[in-house]
């Protein structure tokens, strides 16, 4: 795979052990950190509207710190952020997605650019 | 048997009625947003199934972006598994 930096999005829940809102904001700031920390650059943080606080669509089992067995979940708080990343890099910015405790599930996914028809032969090359 | 097979054919086009266009290209939507609940909401049963194309009338190449998002959309909990009616 050719290293470059592509646009992504990421919808991470935040879990609800860890919702205060100096738990959350660090949060954000540790996922933004490490998103820069491998070479990337956060674009926006959305919290708001359809994010922030949210009941989940069914209940969802996950472990939690220092807990041997999967706790139920409820509802969580939804951040979207939007970032710059160079493909190389996503295994290891996963890695350490699934190594925050604070960070219930994540879904990073790539922003499909509908290029312009010039800029369509760089895309495939 | 021919004349019986033709009517049967003239019948069921009768019920197919109009024939439906793919929404996601009728409103220039190239992929499928997973966190487009309100979208995503039409393409699903009652019971959280994806409904399939000859139902919703989407194109194929919407209906495999479609199933991708709703798929990610019920990893994040924005989406059930399964419908409420069944769950209670």
């Amino acid at each position: 795979m050719r290293d470059r930096t592509r646009d992504y999005e990421l919808l991470f829940i935040v879990s609800p052990m860890r919702s205060s809102e100096e738990e959350i904001s660090a949060t954000i700031e540790r996922v933004s950190q490490q998103v820069t920390a491998v070479g990337g650059s956060v674009n926006s943080v959305a919290q708001t509207a359809p994010w922030g606080r949210r009941k989940f669509a069914y209940p969802m089992r996950e472990y939690a710190e220092g807990e041997s067995s999967r706790r139920v979940f409820t509802e969580g708080y939804y951040v979207l952020v939007t970032c710059s990343l160079p493909t190389l890099q996503i295994r290891e910015l996963e890695r350490t997605l699934k190594l925050n405790e604070s960070v219930l599930r994540y879904m990073l996914t790539l922003v499909e650019v509908h290029a312009a028809p010039a800029e369509a032969p760089s895309a495939e090359a | 048997m021919t004349e019986d097979n033709r009517k049967a054919a003239g019948q069921r086009r009768k019920f197919s009625g109009r024939r439906k266009v793919c929404i996601f290209c009728a409103d220039q939507i190239a992929t499928v947003d997973y966190k487009d609940l309100k979208r995503l909401q039409r393409f699903v049963s009652e019971r959280g199934k994806i409904l399939p194309r000859r139902r919703t009338g989407t194109c194929a190449k919407h209906q495999r972006s479609l199933t991708l998002a709703v798929k990610r959309a019920r990893h994040m909990a924005l989406m059930a598994f399964v419908g409420a009616t069944v769950r209670n």
